[in-house]
């Protein structure tokens, strides 16, 4: 079977080698990774590897029902050769048993010829034969031709009966011709009688008359006197006549089965009979049946499990696929994915990442896999944070809400990144960590620096527009009079220079000239009319809150360069009677100012401190500092003047403005050189 | 005759003041509408010296929309155009400059000078119109010449001799010579040189 070594992401805590990411795994072995449908062998094999299994089981099946056959003939051949021993051995005991018996009457008959014996004698003899052999029911004394007839000893047993009766009298008859010529004792052919078969044995009596000593055999005593036991409790046995004509049988443990049977002819003297066996054993089917079915069943039974393997694999292999798709899929995923991808396993360990995060870093993913905080890309006055946040990811605190922050490039450089976190579950549903997607802010920080600078500039653009469509109305206002005051004058001067000049002449142009000298007057307290408008309003401000409003602005605007902002209130402050926009518009100034000052120095010397505290004579005092570059001297002394500024894109107003505007709220402004950088300072009187 | 068309009724008056203090005739126009009008009524006469005092920002029709529309209808070409101009407006009256106007000038303006260059404007109106004039004479003098007489002048104005333009024409010397003194006679010079000169400032204007 395959291998299927299934890639599965894991991010196990602890140790090193349980960590697989996707990003990092060896190209799976085998059918993982195998060129797909390439290879036409394989196509083929596929679909002939199946047919083996199932020519296995059919040769097996076969050979397995060669064997039992085999080992049924066997068998077959065992329990007949068996049946002829134990036969031969029965028609053994039979025949010398029955020829004992002969030998036994012929021996009483030959001393009852020799007239040695009583007649008691005889009779005494004659039991203990009836005694030793069972089977003789009667013995008699015949002459020949049966005519006569003496019982001289009968088995006690079997009262009743008439055994000598039941012999034919030509059977008698035949068997003592033969006595007569053999001079032996022999057996008449066996006939039957109502109590069963029976057997003759004459034995001839040499002597005065021709007479014979009979004895009549009950066959089927014999067999069972005969016949060991043992023999009998599993064999059928029969006696028959040479014609096939059954006369005894013993079938004490019941019928033979047919199946192993053996025909002997059975030789004692006088006649033949034929001993027959048959086996109670039967074939030895149910054996092989059960054999023979089990192996079928479980040859069923393995065909049936080789589907059903099959069918697991082929679940397997298409499973198996799917999720080679899906790896692929999602490999691709990550890979395509312009947002960074980042796993961490729950001790912060990095487990996976993807080529956009590597890419963002600068990073090779070999050097970010495995890696512990602090990691490479960290910052390193800002480590203090990033590990406050993985602390707080990792103990499970984590919101989905984004994180922003700042990154290092390999390179140094240092970019805006926004981070989001879930929770990484392996299939149990269990956290194993945590997948982090990370946007590369820098061109959406770029596009909002573009548009807020854009913005700055359209103001401004604006503002000089503004300014500059004042200037022009108002001189183009002032042109027309002025223009015409000249041009009567010149004329006027003009007609005085060529003499002649009368006051009718002159008076009517010098009074339009006049005239037009007010309209120009007029330019001038309109224009000063709408300056008047912009009167600052007066109300008692609370310092800290004058500087909570302004805190969302300060925020956006050290946003850029990541200042640091510290806002510091001392209680009980008097209050300042102003403007509230306009000493916005102050501080907002100030704050800008110093966030720029800092743009240049090291990052984490960007902090930004505003404070409010007591000033002089128990009035307010508003301060702002930066960690800055510092005010060159050169630039100290013009520092308020207007028009007079070190920003390209600037216009020189801004300090100039704040200090009017203090100045107009009976406060000054003044600045401070600190050791690192420069403190402004808002000094308002208390109200 | 100037004429001063600007929306501003203390500018022209006091212009106006101003020009009649140099004893320079002016007329005075609220609009360049107004002016149109007094030219479709007739009312300016071209051949005679003339001067526009125009100002560049009026109501609906400014004084450069003035200008071109004269210039496209090939009006008052006689009459010099200068601008008054406002402040900003210099790069257009530079514009206009090149498209021939005489001069601008930015306002508020030195009263005397503005005079000074509207007398410079008379005196070129007066030389357009003279030019124009000479023009005139000379077309109707070649008009009065046969082919055989233009084809003489041709070569002598190429500055052949008589026995080279007889060699040229196949004609006899003696011809030539009556050829040329008719010509001379038409077109009223005494001398080849004369003749040049006139038919080269033609060439230039």
């Amino acid at each position: 079977m395959v291998d299927f070594h299934i890639p599965v992401y894991r991010a196990s805590p602890g140790r090193d080698d349980s960590r697989v990411s996707l990003a990092t795994l060896p190209p799976p072995a085998g059918p993982a990774t195998a060129a797909p449908p390439a290879r036409p062998e394989s196509r083929v094999w596929r679909r002939v590897r199946w047919w083996i299994p199932g020519v296995i089981v059919v040769l097996l099946l076969g050979a397995t029902s060669f064997l039992l056959t085999l080992s049924d003939l066997h068998e077959r051949a065992e329990a007949g050769n068996q049946l002829v021993a134990d036969s031969l051995w029965v028609r053994q005991s039979l025949t010398f048993q029955l020829e004992r018996e002969a030998e036994a009457l012929q021996l009483i008959a030959s001393d009852l010829a020799a007239g040695n014996l009583t007649r008691g004698a005889l009779e005494a003899q004659l039991q203990v034969f009836l005694r030793r052999g069972r089977e003789s029911l009667v013995v008699a004394l015949m002459g020949q031709g049966t005519q006569s007839s003496e019982i001289l000893a009968r088995d006690a047993s079997i009262s009743g009966m008439d055994p000598l009766g039941a012999a034919p009298s030509a059977t008698i008859e035949a068997a003592m011709a033969k006595a007569l010529r053999s001079g032996e004792a022999v057996f008449g052919p066996p006939f039957a009688a109502p109590w069963g078969a029976g057997l003759v044995l004459v034995a001839p009596v040499k002597g005065e008359a021709q007479a014979f000593l009979v004895a009549v055999y009950w066959l089927e005593r014999a067999l069972d006197g005969m016949v060991p036991w043992s023999f009998a409790q599993s064999h059928e046995v029969t006696l028959s006549d040479v014609t096939g004509t059954v006369h005894a049988r013993r079938a004490s443990a019941g019928r033979g089965r047919g199946v192993y049977t053996h025909q002997t002819p059975l030789e004692i003297p006088g006649t033949t009979l034929v001993l027959g066996t048959d086996s109670l054993r039967g074939p030895p089917d149910w054996i092989t049946n059960v054999i023979r079915g089990g192996t079928v069943a479980l040859a069923f039974l393995l065909f049936w499990s080789l589907w059903a393997l099959w069918r697991d694999v082929q679940r397997r292999v298409a499973a198996e696929h799917r999720l080679r798709e899906e790896v692929a899929f999602r490999r691709a995923m990550g890979d395509s994915a312009v947002i960074g991808l980042r796993a961490r396993d729950l001790d912060g360990r990095v487990t996976f990442v993807n080529p956009a995060f590597c890419h963002m870093v600068g990073l090779p993913e070999e050097a970010l896999v495995g890696h512990g905080p602090p990691m490479p890309y960290w910052i390193p006055e800002r480590a203090d944070e990033y590990q406050r946040r993985v602390d707080h990811v990792l103990s499970g605190q984590a919101s989905t809400a984004p994180f922003e922050t700042e990154f290092r490039r390999a390179g140094g450089e240092r970019f805006p990144v926004v981070i989001y976190d879930a929770p990484l579950r392996d299939a149990d549903g269990r956290q194993t960590g945590w997948m982090s997607s990370i946007l590369d802010a820098t061109e959406e920080k770029n596009a909002e620096e573009r548009e807020r600078l854009q913005q700055e500039r359209l103001q401004t653009a604006a503002r000089l527009t503004t300014m500059g469509e004042m200037a022009s109305s108002l001189a183009h206002e002032l042109n027309q009079p002025l223009g015409a005051i000249a041009s009567y004058l010149a004329g006027s001067i003009n007609l005085i220079e060529r003499g002649g000049a009368s006051a009718e002449d002159l008076g009517p142009a010098l009074a339009k000239a006049s005239q037009q000298a007010q309209r120009a007057g007029q330019v001038i307290r309109r224009v000063h009319e709408f300056v008047r408008k912009r009167e600052p309003q007066r109300v008692a401000l609370d310092a800290g809150r004058l500087l909570e409003e302004c805190r969302a602005l300060v925020e956006l605007q050290a946003r850029r360069t990541g200042a640091h902002i510290s806002v510091e209130v001392e209680p009980g402050l008097a209050p300042i009677v102003g403007d509230a926009v306009m000493l916005e518009q102050v501080i907002l100034n100030l704050t800008r100012n110093a966030i720029e000052a800092m743009a240049e120095v090291d990052p984490g010397r960007r902090v930004l401190a505003i404070a409010a505290r007591r000033g002089e004579a128990g009035g307010t005092r508003i301060s702002v500092r930066d960690r800055g570059t510092g005010i060159p001297d050169a630039v100290a002394e013009q520092l308020f003047s207007p028009f007079f500024t070190t920003k390209a894109e600037g216009m020189g107003m801004g300090l100039s403005i704040c200090r009017s505007i203090v100045e107009a709220h009976g406060g000054k402004l003044a600045f401070e050189r600190c050791d690192l950088g420069t403190a402004f300072h808002m000094q308002f009187p208390p109200p | 005759m100037i004429h001063v068309v600007d929306d501003e009724e203390p500018i022209r008056d006091a212009l106006a003041w101003l020009l009649r203090s140099r004893d320079l005739a002016c007329r005075t126009y609220a609009s360049a509408e107004e002016f149109l009008a007094f030219v479709e009524a007739g009312g300016a006469d071209g051949s005679r010296p003339g001067a526009l005092l125009l100002d560049v920002r009026m109501g609906r029709l400014g004084g450069l929309e003035l200008f071109e529309r004269l210039g496209e209808e090939g009006r008052l070409a006689a009459w010099p155009v200068i601008f008054l101009t406002g402040h900003g407006d210099v790069p257009m009256a530079v514009e206009a400059l090149k498209r021939g106007a005489f001069d601008f000038v930015e306002k508020p303006f030195n009263d005397n000078s503005l005079a000074d260059r509207l007398i410079a404007a008379l005196e070129e109106s007066r030389r357009r119109i003279e030019e124009t004039r000479e023009k005139g004479l000379r077309e109707e003098r070649l008009a009065t010449l046969t082919a055989r007489e233009r084809e003489v002048l041709d070569l002598i104005v190429e500055g052949h001799y008589n026995k080279v333009i007889a060699d040229r024409l196949g004609i006899a010397m003696r011809t030539v010579e009556v050829y040329r003194a008719r010509v001379f006679e038409k077109m009223g010079v005494k001398s080849a040189v004369e003749l040049a000169r006139m038919l080269g400032e033609r060439g230039e204007a």
